[in-house]
């Protein structure tokens, strides 16, 4: 399942051009963070991308298939692609958690029993015991709770692409995590997953790969490593690196360690054992 | 001198399902100039609690009073909404009108001054938050971070004693965020006593003091240092300790000891310089 964009314009009537001549390709399986401040076409883009808008130039093939061609299955792109829009909790309407999330099913000729079944992966997936959920309102849910139901309701019609956008605002630390967890489990069992996020230390730990926008216009396109420790680059258009990677530059400066390009945990903590337990010997 | 005094607080939503209050017995006391931090996961009381502060949400139980004006007295309502300001999380709510200037004006409005006062308190406004030439634009043309500023004057311009900023950096991106925190940092420096409630627990490290709270109660008040190295009551609240202190424990874990827990990544850098 891929992406494909090529030269994508649009801009709203008349008005400026939100997104200029954008081409890039998005593998099957691949986790892609998506970056850029307030007003740089992130959002316009997951929704031309999701068939929401149409383009006023270019193409996007999902699938080597043009989405925006006469005579493109939209029902089938509504499969293959799912968004989850900033806040999706407040999209919850349903009278019970089970309802809500079956909602999406509806216009599908799914069977009662596939779409419980259905129902109860994506509940189980979210973390929750389907039993004791089910027939919960989902208005008397925490606000992290909420958010993992409207999840399900996307992840229910089981698309190949899940699009996150801003997922993690307002949740606390741990719903973060928890949060994150779920989507490194989608991620390992085959999702294409495109987040646009602005937590800097998120995309570090969990993206591959970045697509950073300014004012339109994709600027890079390269392994998430590669952008975070570009600090030139990123402050030339005022955008920011991983407090990891601050913290190893300030190291690498008092000659602590050999190179500052860490920007992931993980490895930093790698590091800094190695560089002490080498001191030892 | 004491800015709020809060004694027995309790409160419970009506609609709420299980009946379990939202705040349980709560007491306090916030010094003028003070900056508070208040931590706490999705739904352990924070935002209800503050809420409380310039009666957006009635006193139950228990008594609270700001500079000695009791809140339940609804005679006093007026006086104390314009005592205590509140930024909230999303700029875009609290937007009423079509440019800066007429925004940041709309609470003196309510309140019967001289139109020549209104602009001379707005520009001062402006100023503290560095918005001066803005005046004209539309808040929607703005950034995040200059949103807030713009909402941050808006309260400014009311002169309160009190400020309040609810989640106010949630949704910005880390620039924006930073802009925030300079101009809290600032506000706070001019005198006025600062509550902030948030989920990055790096932003509490320069507080006077944290509250750290769990399901309708304060589970410990403290310094920084004292709440954000102490990982077990963190986990206890269902938060994460800052990044430094994680990074702290796991060299712990791995036989590296630093002679103290750091919260700043300057701290960290040092701790680490001395042990090479």
């Amino acid at each position: 399942m891929s992406v494909k964009v090529k030269n994508l314009s649009f801009q709203y009537d008349k008005g400026i051009k939100v997104l200029k001549d954008v081409s890039f390709e998005i593998k099957k399986g691949e986790f892609v963070g998506i970056m850029g401040h307030t007003g740089c076409g992130k959002s316009t883009l997951i929704q031309l991308i999701s068939g929401l808008l149409t383009p006023t130039s270019g193409n996007i093939y999902i699938d080597d298939e043009d989405i925006n061609h006469k005579k493109y299955d939209r029902a089938l792109l509504r499969q293959k692609v799912g968004i989850v829009f900033q806040y999706p909790e407040y999209q919850l309407f349903e009278t019970t958690v089970e309802k809500d999330v079956a909602f999406a099913l509806k216009n599908n000729k799914f069977s009662q029993k596939e779409i419980k079944e259905r129902v109860r992966w994506a509940l189980e997936m979210m973390g929750f015991s389907y039993e004791d959920i089910r027939k919960k309102s989902p208005l008397s849910l925490s606000g992290g709770e909420k958010r993992r139901v409207a999840i399900a309701g996307v992840i229910v019609s089981q698309p190949h692409i899940l699009i996150f956008d801003e997922p993690i605002a307002g949740l606390d630390p741990y719903g973060r995590l928890e949060f994150l967890k779920l989507v490194k489990a989608l991620h390992q069992q085959g999702t294409t997953i495109i987040m646009v996020s602005h937590n800097i230390d998120i995309l570090c730990e969990y993206t591959q790969k970045m697509l950073v926008f300014h004012q339109g216009q994709l600027i890079t396109n390269e392994s998430t490593k590669d952008i975070f420790n570009n600090l030139d680059f990123l402050s030339k258009y005022q955008m920011e690196t991983s407090q990891i990677r601050h913290i190893s530059q300030k190291l690498y400066e008092r000659g602590f360690i050999v190179s500052p390009y860490i920007t992931n945990y993980q490895e930093f903590i790698n590091e800094v054992k190695d560089v002490l337990n080498r001191g030892q010997l | 001198m004491s800015a709020v005094i809060g004694k027995h607080i309790s409160f419970q939503y009506d609609f709420h399902i299980n009946k379990k209050p939202i705040l349980n017995d709560i007491s306090f006391e916030i010094k003028k100039g003070e900056f508070i931090v208040i931590l706490g996961a999705n739904g352990s009381g924070k935002s209800t609690l503050v809420k409380h502060f310039n009666a957006i949400l009635p006193v139950q139980q228990g008594e609270l009073s700001l500079f000695h004006i009791d809140v339940t007295n609804e005679e006093h309502i007026w006086k104390l909404r314009k005592m205590c300001g509140m930024v909230f999380q999303n700029p875009d709510n609290q937007f009423v009108s079509t440019i800066v200037e007429e925004d940041v004006a709309f609470g003196l409005r309510n309140y019967d001054i001289p139109e020549e006062e209104i602009s001379k308190k707005v520009k001062n406004a402006l100023s503290i938050v560095e918005m001066d030439g803005y005046q004209r634009r539309s808040p929607h043309t703005l950034s995040g971070g200059q949103k807030q500023r713009v909402a941050m004057a808006g309260i400014l311009a009311m002169e309160p004693d009190i400020i309040i900023f609810d989640e106010a950096t949630a949704m910005l991106d880390p620039r924006g965020r930073e802009e925030v925190l300079t101009y809290l940092k600032k506000i706070h420096k001019i005198g006025k006593t600062i509550i902030m409630i948030t989920h990055y627990v790096e932003e509490a490290v320069d507080a006077d003091c944290i509250w750290l709270m769990k399901e309708g109660v304060i589970l410990k008040k403290g310094s920084p240092y004292d709440i954000l190295t102490d990982v077990h009551l963190l986990t206890q609240a269902k938060l994460m300790p800052p990044l430094n202190v994680q990074i702290y424990y796991d060299l712990l874990e791995n036989g590296i000891q630093l002679s103290h827990i750091p919260l700043t990544n300057e701290q960290l850098v040092e701790e680490l310089c001395q042990l090479k």
